[in-house]
């Protein structure tokens, strides 16, 4: 008698490869270190960092040690403290701009969506206007329009990446919208005589958006790429505020003798965004698994 | 008529490899291949669907004349006399009002914009004192290694997503595919001029040292230009890590939407077919299962150019080669508005342009993407 | 058969629902039209019960949801109680909708999935008690997020806690004192002006540049844009949405913020002082509209509040962002206090006003659910997809009811159910009738459901009617062919009855975008003649209320 093996799989591997219902472990390591990442970045006025900006001479380009955990800089700063420093502005710019972007992304996909026809039509050109311009270009020609002082620059930073973040957000929602606009209860709502707004708001909104939460996650990551990209040409905050973009920069003479000035910002950038991306993934996956993850 | 309608999907590939492949013997100026390569694109969607085709190309227009606009304001917005910045700062109030006039800088907003398009198209994009050039040389100097950077990195994207995306696709679950999506969505989280310094580090200036163990090579070259005229070795070599870093987040997003698509499709029907007929393997998944799984794939190619422009950009600032993005950040840091302007324009319009066009050759390929598009 | 004429309608019993030559067109994907219903006629009286039948995709439910006006047909008139529906616009067609209700086909799919029980049903509700007091979920979220701030507040320090009512004092006085010197009206302005330009700035780039370009426009612009939204918000707009109210509210205050520093320049003296006026008032406005929307709940008390908290909470965030890192924390603690104390006021107000809808609906609420026969206590607070498709078809008609209607249209409610739930759910639509003294429409495909639930039938084909008149007759004596061949297609459970000996409906529905010519059903029809091609069949009357459109029905003399 022949023996057959046979391997019956009662559910497919999800994005990742894994088969469970569990969130993972990789999914928890992300959570943490963002928690932490956070909860310093906030704390870091109370918590016992050195001061960001302080030379410690005599200790310039020196690697990881006892007292500097992860090194110093170029001229003797504290690289451990400039990152936590340059977290609070990559994290300000990313989380407030994506929930700007994400209250006016979301009004506009949530109409087009919804009322469809001419609407959607207008709506929809609005949207693909900030997409035409290359994403870069945009922002030289803004932080140039302005050539503000330091702290606008802040400002700026925030609306500009907003701004490019509408059009995504906008699309996503509006496709949501769409499909579950087909669904009957929106009829039946619209025809107990709910006012447009109120099915928007109360019926499709609140299906919507659990897979808007997982979407806004990566594009808060890739506005910390973007604002380390422009740090890093010189473009963001001005010194001495720390950002990551320019810590990356500034450490690129060095890059032969002192590479970690170059790799500690980078590493951090890295794994924030890489959690980020994998919160975003792995929650996508669980509210909706047949959406396509990019 | 009707024979090219059929076979339009086979046709426009094929005119637009040889397009190419005559523009890599003959070397004709580069527009003039853009062109051919525009014209091929928009034959094919017309004779797919003309309404369609002929909206997107008139629509053109409009989106063009914005973007000039918005560029427009923009640069003129910009606070400073560019007279004063011109002149130096020993200049005397009459040489700047005089400088001004001179420039036309003086006159009302719409005047000075009118001027301006009537000149950009005739091709006249201005001249800029400060490097003593035509903008218009300047840029078809520079958009040569920018083109050759950004078209590089595709081709090493698409090499690299491809076969991991099969494979991957095709392993779903086991340890290998966790492996290598694990890896790519890594690679999604490393900005590309983090990823530049990184091989720069372990491929050009001999890596790290840790507890005396060297990690690294010395092997390519860490920055400068080498036109292919001094050689294509040389010049390959130069580009490569430049490619490289900026290839290597876009084949992590397409690695990941073909693979979810290969999923998809090695779950069809048609699949256990060519199994159970007893094709091999590899046989199944290049010639019948990548066709259909690629739909998405190709969508986004075509949207990918904004963010390679972007990535480009960057990318030839860490590694000082003279293409567009070193030309308007000189032009930025010198003040150069007049530069920086055209620039600005040239790049937002090959974007507009390429992506319409990409457009029109996905219609020529596929109708059915029409629909996808509208929907996307 | 193509269903012309409006022979079968009867204006002389005054019918309380009455479609006449309804026409209904989609785009199709290809872009061509696609006709679903082509002049159909049909009405109701009142207390009765009207069955529409028909295969997949003869218009039945098209009609349905013309009907209701959702979408709009496209010609055609459509009379509730002699109001006619058609000419009504979106405002008057929603006051309307509360005596038309609808019941659908997919159960589960139409309740919202993350709604429970008891807000599904008191939905209806809510609806229209909110149209006085506005929307009263405001008070969750004003309470949920006061409390969030208080937290974090109380987390830093407990001083905090008690500045904060002193902040919110000194903040005021300040203003009011410093109002009036202009100088320091500037400064507030300028400080104002960099947020407000980037929340108009993408919107209005272009516009402002031309606005600051001819500076007297830009004043003009100024006015209308601070005028516009408060009279949409207090609905003298007609049907903006509030949402739009909102959003075009924000858009223009920001604009006019911006435009207003623009042109500050290039006026002097009295036009200084107009504008500043001018947005004092608008800003003043809001306060007070908020401050009654406190007293006493209401939908333009409660945007202008939304606006304002927005405004406020916005100013605060940009602030805090642009300081440097000790004092940062310090201010956003204080402010974070402030924001709880304010929100948590708000939350107060409408939570009380929201407890007490909630308590006026409950008793309704239990009183329909246990009216189709579902148990109260234990289903309110459960979700949709906890209940079977029998089930979540009786929630369905409960909420249909709450509303106490007068006409129920039910597009198909029994075909997704299973056979021996569909006999319940029929039964109870009878009793709800008789209890709620209603009048049905009724669409199916299965005639055998329709038989015994409807006072009368009207079939249809292709987007036209074929037949209509009272079952019995209907059933016994089919007059239109195809009605014929739907009777004879049910099946009998009869074991000596041969059903291979009925006859069959031959070939596919034609296309709905080439119709045939003449009567639409030729194609399929087995007693087809030349006529039938050429002249489209006009309803006639058989019998006392029964009525076909057919050149050759049954009773006439053509050879078979």
């Amino acid at each position: 008698m022949i023996k057959l093996k046979i391997r019956i799989r009662t559910k497919e591997p999800d994005e990742t490869g894994r088969t469970d219902n569990s969130l993972g472990l990789m999914f928890w390591a992300a959570v943490s270190f963002l928690a932490v990442l956070i909860f310093c970045a906030i704390f870091a006025d109370v918590l016992p960092f050195k001061n960001p900006n302080q030379t410690f001479k005599g200790f310039n380009k020196n690697g990881p040690s006892g007292s500097f955990l992860l090194g110093n800089d170029g001229v003797g700063r504290d690289i451990l403290s400039r990152v936590i420093y340059g977290a609070q502005t990559s994290l300000v710019i990313a989380v407030v701009g994506t929930c700007i972007a994400l209250i006016i992304g979301g009004s506009i996909g949530l109409a087009a969506g919804y009322y469809r026809g001419k609407v959607d039509r207008l709506l929809t050109v609005m949207l693909n206007t900030t997409l035409i311009i290359p994403p870069l270009i945009l922002f030289i020609s803004l932080i140039l329009f302005l050539d503000p002082e330091a702290e606008r620059r802040m400002f700026i930073l925030i609306f500009t990446f907003a701004l490019l973040s509408i059009a995504p957000i906008g699309r996503v929602v509006r496709a949501n919208t769409m499909a579950w606009s087909e669904r009957e209860f929106v009829l039946a709502a619209q025809t107990i005589g709910a006012r447009n707004g109120r099915v928007m708001f109360r019926e499709i909104l609140p299906n919507v958006a659990p897979s808007l939460i997982s979407y806004s996650l990566i594009v808060m990551a890739t506005l910390i790429i973007v604002e380390g990209a422009v740090a890093f040409l010189g473009l963001s905050v001005p010194s001495p505020t720390p950002t990551w973009g320019d810590m990356i920069n500034k450490g690129r003479p060095h890059l032969d003798v002192a590479p970690h000035i170059t790799l500690m910002p980078a590493l951090s950038m890295f794994l924030t965004v890489l959690s980020l991306n994998f919160i975003g993934d792995k929650l996508q996956e669980k509210f909706e698994p047949k959406a396509s993850v990019l | 008529m009707k024979f090219l309608k059929r076979n339009i999907g086979r046709i426009v590939p094929t005119a637009l490899v040889s397009v190419i492949f005559f523009a890599w013997f003959a070397r004709p100026p580069f527009s003039w291949t853009f062109g051919l390569l525009m014209l091929v694109g928009a034959f094919g969607a017309l004779v797919t669907d003309a309404r369609y085709a002929s909206r997107r190309i008139f629509s053109l227009i409009p989106v063009l004349l914005i973007v000039s606009f918005v560029v427009f304001s923009l640069m003129s917005s910009l606070p400073g006399d560019p007279a004063l910045t011109i002149l130096g700062a020993g200049a005397t109030a009459e040489s700047i009002a005089q400088l001004n006039q001179e420039l036309g800088f003086d006159q009302p907003f719409f005047n000075r914009y009118g001027n301006w398009m009537g000149d950009v198209i005739v091709g006249d994009l201005g001249t800029s004192r400060i490097l003593r050039e035509d903008v218009a040389d300047g840029i078809s100097r520079s958009i040569t290694p920018t083109l050759q950077l950004m078209a590089y990195s595709l081709i090493l994207a698409v090499l690299i997503a491809v076969p991991a995306g099969m494979y991957s696709g095709y392993k779903n679950g086991t340890r290998q595919d966790r492996v290598i999506s694990y890896t790519m969505l890594g690679f999604l989280a490393i900005p590309n001029f983090v990823l530049a310094l990184v091989l720069v580090l372990f491929l050009a200036v001999g890596g790290v040292t840790i507890f005396g163990i060297d990690i690294g090579f010395r092997w390519l070259p860490a920055a400068r230009y080498v036109p292919i005229g001094a050689g294509w070795s040389d010049h390959l070599r130069h580009m490569l890590l430049p490619s490289l870093s900026l290839a290597m987040g876009q084949a992590a997003v397409f690695m990941r939407l073909l693979r979810s698509d290969m999923i998809g499709t090695l779950r069809l029907p048609f699949i256990d077919l060519a199994r159970s007929k007893g094709l091999k393997t590899g046989k199944i998944l290049f010639r019948h299962a990548l066709r259909p799984s690629s739909f998405t794939l190709i969508t986004v190619m075509g949207l990918s150019v904004g963010a390679l422009i972007g990535g480009a950009l960057i990318t030839e600032y860490v590694f000082t080669l003279p293409g567009v993005g070193s030309y308007i950040f000189t032009g930025i840091f010198k003040r150069d508005f007049v530069a920086v302007q055209g620039a600005v324009l040239v790049i937002s319009t090959l974007f507009v342009v390429v992506l319409t066009f990409s457009d029109l050759v996905y219609l020529a390929l596929d109708p059915r993407l029409k629909h996808q598009s509208k929907a996307a | 058969m193509a269903g012309s004429g409006n022979l079968h309608l009867r204006e002389q019993e005054n019918p309380l629902l009455r479609v006449e030559d309804l026409v209904v067109d989609f785009l199709s994907a290809g872009g061509e039209t696609v006709q679903a219903v082509s002049g159909f006629s049909i009405d109701v009286l009142e207390g009765e019960t009207l069955g529409l039948v028909g295969e997949s995709g003869c218009g039945k439910s098209t009609t349905a949801r013309a009907i209701i006006q959702s979408p709009k047909p496209t010609a055609g008139s459509i009379q509730l109680n002699g109001v006619e529906l058609t000419e009504l616009d979106n405002e008057e067609m929603r006051r309307t909708r509360p005596i038309l209700q609808m019941i659908f086909q997919d159960p589960i799919s139409s309740l919202n999935p993350r709604r429970n029980i008891r807000d599904v049903v008191a939905e209806p509700l809510y609806v229209w008690w909110e149209e006085e007091t506005g929307p009263l979920a405001i008070a969750s979220w004003f309470e949920k997020t006061g409390n969030l701030f208080q937290t974090i507040a109380s987390k830093f320090s407990r001083p905090v806690r008690i500045l904060a009512p002193l902040a919110w004092l000194s903040l005021i006085l300040w203003f009011v004192s410093e109002a009036s010197d202009e100088r320091s009206l500037e400064a507030w302005l300028s400080w104002l002006k960099t947020p407000a330009q980037f929340i108009g700035f993408p919107v209005l780039f272009i516009l402002a540049a031309m606005a600051a370009a001819l500076s007297l426009v830009g004043a003009m612009w100024l006015v209308i844009a601070a005028i516009l939204p408060f009279g949409v918000i207090s609905g003298k707009f007609g049907s903006v949405t509030n949402t739009a109210g909102i959003a075009g509210l924000l858009v223009s205050l920001s604009a006019a913020v911006f435009l207003l520093y623009r042109t500050w320049s290039s006026l002097g003296g009295v036009a200084h002082w107009l504008l500043s006026g001018i947005l004092l008032s608008a800003v003043g406005s809001l306060a007070v509209w908020s401050l009654r929307a406190l007293r006493e709940p209401s939908r333009a008390g409660s945007s202008a509040l939304a606006v304002l908290v927005f405004m406020v909470f916005a100013i605060q965030v940009f602030y805090i962002v642009g300081l440097d890192g000790n004092t940062k924390l310090a201010v956003f603690s204080l402010s974070a206090a402030m924001d709880g104390i304010l929100f948590r006021l708000i939350a107060r107000r409408y939570k009380a006003a929201r407890e007490h809808m909630r308590k006026r609906a409950e008793p309704e609420v239990k009183r329909v659910l246990e009216a189709v026969g579902m148990e109260a206590e234990g289903s309110l607070e459960r979700k949709p997809h906890e209940f079977s498709g029998g089930q979540a078809q009786r929630i369905s008609i409960a909420r249909a009811l709450i509303l106490n209607p007068k006409v129920v249209i039910c597009d198909e409610p029994v075909s997704a159910l299973d056979v021996s739930v569909q006999a319940q759910i029929l039964n109870l639509l009878e009793d709800m009738k008789a209890a709620y003294g209603l009048t049905l429409v009724f669409i199916a495909h299965d005639l055998a459901v329709v038989k015994n639930i409807s006072d009368r039938v009207a079939v249809m084909y292709l987007g036209k009617i074929c037949e209509v008149g009272p079952p019995d007759l209907l059933y016994s004596a089919p007059q239109h062919p195809y009605t014929r061949l739907l009777i004879d297609a049910i099946p009998r459970p009869d074991p000596e009855f041969d059903q291979r000996n009925v006859g069959r409906i031959q070939g596919e529905l034609p296309s709905p975008l080439a119709p045939p010519s003449g009567c639409r059903f030729r194609t399929r029809c087995p007693n087809v003649q030349a006529k039938c091609s050429t002249d489209e069949p006009k309803m006639k009357e058989v019998t006392s209320g029964h009525y076909v459109a057919c050149h050759y029905p049954a009773d006439s003399d053509v050879d078979q």
